[in-house]
């Protein structure tokens, strides 16, 4: 365990620089609408631009994933990393669990200060609603989008690290290889859900209405929603994605090169 | 070297085998196993607001009539096919306000209309303006009728429920929930924010549904059935086997059981639609 925390203290530190650099722009972002409000942009179109480093953050995240594996053959740091005495799935997690954390700090700055920058204007219009709706609902719901976007990056995360370890077992076009694998590693993992999918049929559904407590907003309407989620075919999925993730984890200890 | 080698190999054999899968759909698609959503949207009729209910009960002979027409806004409907040459209707308009006296007052000056135009007649409200204190007026129709008589629909924020007709059908529904039983006669249907269950269908169905979900349980001991079925953004599932075309966000699929006779024709958008024979 101790040996994972210093490797994790090892990819943050390197992470520091661009989770300073992401939230600050965060901040200034959601800063300037803030004042482009009070200059008269109305505030439905404010929102909208807020959600503009949402869109570019996942893109960021598969960018910094291959960035964090790449560092270690620039910098030469590789041979270290892997004369020592941790497993390689030690590695791949470290990397991981790091790129999620700064996934969290970043997206933690954007939200908190649109929190803190239009606390005024959304109670200013959606008071009332406010006041209806219990603060829990909001705090809960937001953390299970929370869960569902680290559920999703953790897979992008898995399959751009297999992507990239694969590259460096093959001698030229290594970009070329790296994105060939990711795409046919994404085939992969949906096929997989495909095949293994008649195996989970006897789970049960899940019941969004319930998960998501929609029955606090739906009692202010004549409606009751039921939506159930059938997710049979991404348990496959989720066990080809975490063999991936032993795969790579195994290529980077046993197969790959660490001279470049 | 010998790394790169395997490496290669298997990247390569995944690549042909990837080829394969998407030229020709060997493992099937993913559109139809990922991400089943069924949604479900029940009405609560829970105002809370003071009601009154008055009940009209009106009759027809339907020896001259081809067709009965029902137009509802808000209620529910439910009609039986039976061995009679009369059309019974028992009516009941429930009217909520800020107030009992309110509710009462606009209940009873509200009527039934059961017209007759040539072959054809009509049930529908007659209600003219309706003042602010009333909140909702909802109309709950049970009605008996010749089986073989053809039936039209037009409603909104209903639940319908059909049983034992053989005549045509035409349905017209939005935001509403229809259920169907012993349906043998054709079936002309479209549905908005719908969800559709026909239970033992035995006749030909025209339908198209924008984000709803239908269900057909085809009656086994029907002569057989021709399918033409295209859907778009939703999931096509059931134990009839079709021949599916698979296309982006969309499948088409057609087939035939027994003899083909009855005609299912079904188009739905953003919507799920399953097909099981009985």
């Amino acid at each position: 365990m101790k040996r994972f925390l210093r490797l994790l203290g090892k990819d943050l530190e390197a992470s520091k620089l661009p989770i300073l650099f992401n939230s600050g722009l965060s901040i200034v972002w959601i800063a300037f609408l803030r004042y482009r409000y009070e200059a008269g942009w109305s505030l439905g179109m404010v929102f909208i631009l807020m959600t503009i480093p949402l869109t570019f953050l996942p893109i960021w995240l598969m960018w910094q994933t291959y960035q964090t594996l790449r560092t270690e053959w620039r910098e030469k740091t590789t041979y270290t990393l892997l004369l020592l005495p941790i497993p390689g799935w030690q590695i791949t997690l470290s990397k991981w669990t790091a790129l999620l954390i700064e996934f969290t700090i970043v997206l933690a700055a954007l939200v908190g200060s649109a929190l803190l920058f239009f606390l005024g204007p959304i109670n200013e219009y959606y008071g009332s609603f406010l006041q209806a709706v219990p603060l829990t609902w909001f705090l809960r719901n937001g953390f299970l989008l929370y869960l569902g976007a680290l559920a999703t990056f953790s897979s992008f995360i898995i399959l751009v690290q297999l992507a990239f370890i694969v590259s460096k077992l093959v001698g030229r076009f290594r970009g070329l290889a790296a994105l060939w694998t990711l795409l046919l590693a994404t085939w992969l993992v949906e096929r997989v859900g495909i095949i293994l999918d008649p195996l989970f049929r006897w789970l049960p559904p899940i019941h969004i209405e319930q998960l998501f407590r929609l029955d606090v907003i739906a009692q202010y309407t004549n409606y009751t929603p039921e939506i159930a989620y059938h997710y049979s075919a991404e348990v496959g999925s989720w066990l080809a994605t975490l063999g991936l993730f032993l795969l790579s984890s195994w290529l980077l200890e046993n197969w790959i090169e660490t001279d470049d | 070297m010998r790394n790169r080698r395997i490496t290669l190999m298997i990247l390569v054999a995944l690549t042909i085998l990837a080829g394969l899968d998407l030229r020709f759909g060997v493992i099937g698609s993913a559109e139809q196993e990922f991400g089943r959503l069924k949604f479900n949207i029940t009405y609560n009729d829970n105002n809370s607001y003071p009601s009154h209910t008055k009940t009209e009960v009106l009759t027809m002979s339907a020896a001259d009539l081809a067709e009965l027409a029902v137009v509802s806004k808000e209620g529910m409907i439910n009609v039986y096919g039976i061995d009679t040459d009369q059309i019974t209707i028992t009516g009941k308009i429930t009217v909520s306000a800020v107030n009992q006296e309110d509710a009462q007052n606009y209940a009873e000056a509200l009527e039934l209309q059961l017209k007759q135009a040539a072959d054809r007649a009509e049930l529908s409200l007659l209600e003219a303006e309706r003042p602010k204190a009333v909140k909702s007026v909802k109309t709950s129709y049970e009605i008996t009728m010749p089986k073989h008589l053809d039936l039209a629909i037009d409603a909104e924020y209903n639940q319908i429920s059909l049983a034992d007709l053989t005549g045509a059908v035409a349905l017209s529904a939005g935001f509403s929930s229809v259920q169907t039983k012993n349906l043998s006669g054709s079936v002309d249907g479209t549905f908005d924010f719908t969800n559709t269950e026909f239970e033992n269908f035995g006749g030909s169905l025209s339908s198209e549904h924008n984000f709803s979900n239908l269900v057909l349980n085809l009656d086994g001991n029907s002569s057989g059935f021709t399918f033409d079925v295209e859907v778009n953004f939703g999931k096509l599932g059931g134990n009839v086997k079709l021949d599916q075309a698979v296309g982006e966000n969309e499948f088409a699929a057609l087939g035939q059981v027994g003899d083909g006779k009855n005609q299912i024709m079904i188009g739905a958008h953003f919507s799920n639609v399953d097909i099981n024979l009985r």
